[in-house]
C-alpha cells in the first residue's frame, strides 16, 4: 500500500473496533463523537500534508528497509538531516492543527526500540531486533499511525516497580506462555492511543533484576481484546457538544487523552521487543525520552506560532497594535518560541549514530530543549492574555451573539476598530482562550510542563550529561591552578 | 538546445517541462504556491509538473521558504536548477524559465 490519504485514514480508524469510555458510557462511535472527532482530525493532517508536494519534503522518508517513500512518522533517521526535518515536520504540523497532532510518540517509540533491540540482541543474543523490524516495515508499507506508550500510573513514587502495594501499577507480565506472552496494567495520558491503528508499549522507568516482570516492550493492535480507554477530562471539553463553532475556539482540531488499560492482554512472540532484559529498560526509556524532548522543540513551536498570531490579530481588532508595549510583548513571545526551535535544531544537527545505525538526539542539548518547553510556552500564554484582554474569558456566547434581542448589544458593545467584525473579534480572542485555558490548553500548557518527562526528570540529565568536571577543568587552566 | 522530455508520453510537445521540488513548508517567509502560480502565469511555455526521480526536466524549480532551501533535491535532475528562495526572486526564476 502506498501512503494513505486523510479520508483512507478515518475510515481506516473506523474499521478498528476499539473500546473507548468517556463520561461514564461506551463510545459506540468514536470517529465521530463532537468531543473526539477533533484528536482524530489532527493525526489526519499528518497524512493529509504528505500527500501535498509542497509538503512532502518534510513529510515523507524514503526507507532504507523497502525503498519505498513512506510517512516520516514511520521513518528510522539516517541521519542528523532526517533529525532536523523531524522537528521541521513538527511545527509546520503545529501550525496546521494549533493542537498536538499525536504521531510523534510512534516515531520516537520506533527510533529508541530500534537501537536498544539492536543492542539487547547484542548481549543476549535474543531476536527482538528483527521482530521490531518486521513491525516496523509492516507498519511503514501500511501507513498506520503508532501510539508510543511509556508512562505507567507508577503508585507511591518512592518504591520499585516490585515494591507497589498493587502490582499493577506498573505494566508487568502476569504469564507468559511458549507462544507469547500475557501482560496486564495501564499507561496514562496517551494522547495518541485513539486514533492509533498499533500501540508500541516501553518501560517507564530503569529496573533492577527484581523488576524482571516490568521490564517489558511489544506492540499490538489498538483493538486487541483487553485493551480499553478512558477518555479524560479537559477544560472546556462539552462546549464541543453544543454545536457552536465559535465558541470551541479552534472547531477542525484537537487533542483528548485515555487512561489506556491492558487488562491480561496476550502479546505473540513475533511483537515481544523486551521480556525481562532490566539493565535495557533504562536505555530504552533515555532514548525514547530523548527524542520526545527534542519533539517538543518542534510541535509546541509551531502552536506557539498559532498563538503569536492570534495575540498580534487580537491587537489589531482591540486598536492596540501600534503600541510599542504591545510590540515588544510580540516581540518577546517570539524570541520565546524561537528559542525552543533553536533548541530543537540544534539537539538534531548534533545528533550521532547509534551501535545499530539509526541516528539519536544529543541527549544534553535534548533535555536542554525540554526544559524551557517547561516554562517558556507558560510566559507566551501570559503575554498572548495580556495583549488579549480580559473579554477572551468573559465574552459573551455565540448563542448571545446570535440572539435576535442581545445580538445587537452584543455588536454594538464588543466593537473593537471599525472594518472588522465582532464576530471575527470574538473569534480570535476564543482561540486563545482554547490555547491557554480550554482544551487545548491541555497540549500547550500542562503537556509542556509534563510531557516526555517531568522538569526534574530533565535536569537529572542535564546534570548528568553536563560535563562539569571539563568546564572545572577549564576555570583552572585560566586561573594557573595547579594541584 | 534538445528537449528530450517533450517528446515522453504524457508531455506537451509545444511546453518545456519543468520539475518542481518545494521544500517542507516549516516556517516560510512569503506564500510558495502562490508564487509558483505566479511564475506559471508569467511563463505560458512551461508546463510545471512535480519533480520525480528517474528522469531529467528542461529545468528543475527549487522552491525553498526561506534562505536554507533545505529541499531535498537528491536523485532529481534537471538541465537548469532554479530556486526560489524569496518573493523576490520572481523575476529572475521567469526570465530564465520564460527563455526554455
Amino acid at each position: 500500500m502506498s501512503l494513505m490519504t486523510g479520508e483512507e485514514y478515518i475510515e481506516s480508524i473506523r474499521k478498528r473496533k476499539m473500546q473507548v469510555y468517556l463520561f461514564g458510557k461506551k463510545v459506540e462511535d468514536p470517529v465521530d463523537d463532537p468531543i473526539l472527532r477533533p484528536s482524530l482530525n489532527s493525526v489526519r493532517m499528518t497524512y493529509d500534508l504528505a500527500q501535498m508536494p509542497e509538503y512532502e519534503d518534510l513529510m515523507t522518508a524514503v526507507s532504507p528497509y523497502t525503498g519505498r517513500r513512506v510517512n516520516r512518522f514511520t521513518h528510522i533517521h539516517q541521519s542528523a538531516g532526517d533529525l532536523v526535518k523531524k522537528v521541521k515536520m513538527q511545527r509546520l504540523l503545529g501550525q496546521k492543527t494549533a493542537a498536538c497532532f499525536q504521531r510523534c510518540v510512534g516515531m520516537d517509540a520506533f527510533n529508541a526500540v530500534f537501537s536498544t533491540t539492536y543492542e539487547t540482541d547484542r548481549k543476549y543474543a535474543t531476536h527482538y531486533h528483527e521482530n521490531f523490524k518486521q513491525f516496523m516495515i509492516y507498519c511503514q508499507d501500511n501507513d498506520l499511525t503508532v501510539d508510543g506508550a511509556m508512562t505507567d500510573p507508577k503508585g507511591d513514587r518512592s518504591k520499585a516497580p516490585h515494591e507497589q502495594a498493587d502490582p499493577d501499577l506498573f505494566l508487568r507480565v502476569v504469564e507468559r506462555r511458549p507462544d507469547g506472552i500475557v501482560v496486564r496494567g495501564a499507561k496514562a495520558h496517551q494522547t495518541g492511543a485513539l486514533n492509533s491503528h498499533e500501540i508500541i508499549i516501553m518501560p517507564t522507568i530503569s529496573m533492577g533484576p527484581d523488576d524482571k516482570d516490568y521490564a517489558v516492550s511489544f506492540a499490538v493492535p489498538m483493538d486487541t481484546p483487553g485493551i480499553f480507554m478512558i477518555i479524560g477530562r479537559q477544560s472546556c471539553d462539552t462546549r464541543k457538544r453544543e454545536g457552536s463553532e465559535l465558541d470551541v475556539g479552534n472547531a477542525e482540531f484537537g487533542g483528548v487523552e485515555a487512561l489506556t488499560i491492558f487488562d491480561d492482554v496476550f502479546v505473540p512472540n513475533e511483537r515481544i521487543f523486551l521480556n525481562g532484559e532490566t539493565e535495557f529498560a533504562g536505555m530504552m526509556v533515555e532514548r525514547f525520552a530523548g527524542y520526545h524532548r527534542q519533539s517538543y522543540g518542534g510541535c509546541k513551536v509551531g502552536v506557539g506560532d498559532v498563538l503569536i498570531g492570534a495575540a498580534a490579530v487580537a491587537a489589531d481588532y482591540n486598536g492596540a497594535a501600534r503600541a510599542s508595549h504591545i510590540k515588544d510583548k510580540l516581540i518577546e513571545m517570539t524570541h520565546l518560541n524561537e528559542t525552543l526551535y533553536c533548541c530543537g535544531i540544534a539537539c538534531s544537527a548534533e545528533g550521532h549514530p547509534t551501535d545499530s545505525g539509526n541516528y539519536i538526539i544529543d541527549l544534553l542539548l535534548a533535555n536542554v530543549c525540554k526544559q524551557n518547553v517547561t516554562r517558556f510556552p507558560y510566559e507566551i500564554a501570559r503575554l498572548a492574555e495580556d495583549i488579549a484582554g480580559g473579554l477572551m474569558v468573559t465574552a459573551p456566547s455565540e448563542a448571545d451573539l446570535r440572539d435576535e434581542k442581545l445580538g445587537a448589544y452584543v455588536e454594538k458593545y464588543l466593537k473593537g476598530v471599525s472594518g472588522v467584525s465582532t464576530e471575527n473579534r470574538l473569534r480570535i480572542l476564543r482561540l486563545i482562550e482554547n490555547l491557554t485555558l480550554g482544551t487545548a490548553a491541555v497540549g500547550y500548557r500542562t503537556e509542556s510542563l509534563h510531557g516526555a518527562g517531568s522538569p526534574q526528570a530533565q535536569r537529572i540529565m542535564i546534570a548528568r550529561q553536563g560535563n562539569l568536571q571539563h568546564k572545572k577543568e577549564l576555570a583552572k587552566t585560566i586561573a594557573h591552578i595547579k594541584e | 538546445m534538445t528537449r528530450r522530455d517533450r517528446t515522453q508520453p504524457g508531455s506537451l510537445a509545444e511546453h518545456a517541462v519543468t520539475g518542481v521540488r518545494y521544500c517542507g513548508g516549516c516556517n516560510p517567509r512569503y506564500d510558495r504556491t502562490a508564487l509558483v502560480g505566479r511564475l506559471a502565469e508569467r511563463c505560458p511555455n512551461v508546463r510545471f509538473v512535480r519533480a520525480e526521480s528517474g528522469r531529467e526536466y528542461d529545468a528543475l524549480l527549487v522552491v525553498g521558504g526561506c534562505c536554507a532551501c533545505c529541499a531535498d533535491i537528491s536523485g532529481l535532475a534537471g538541465r537548469r536548477v532554479v530556486r526560489l528562495r524569496r518573493a523576490e526572486d520572481l523575476e529572475e526564476a521567469a526570465e530564465i524559465l520564460a527563455a526554455l
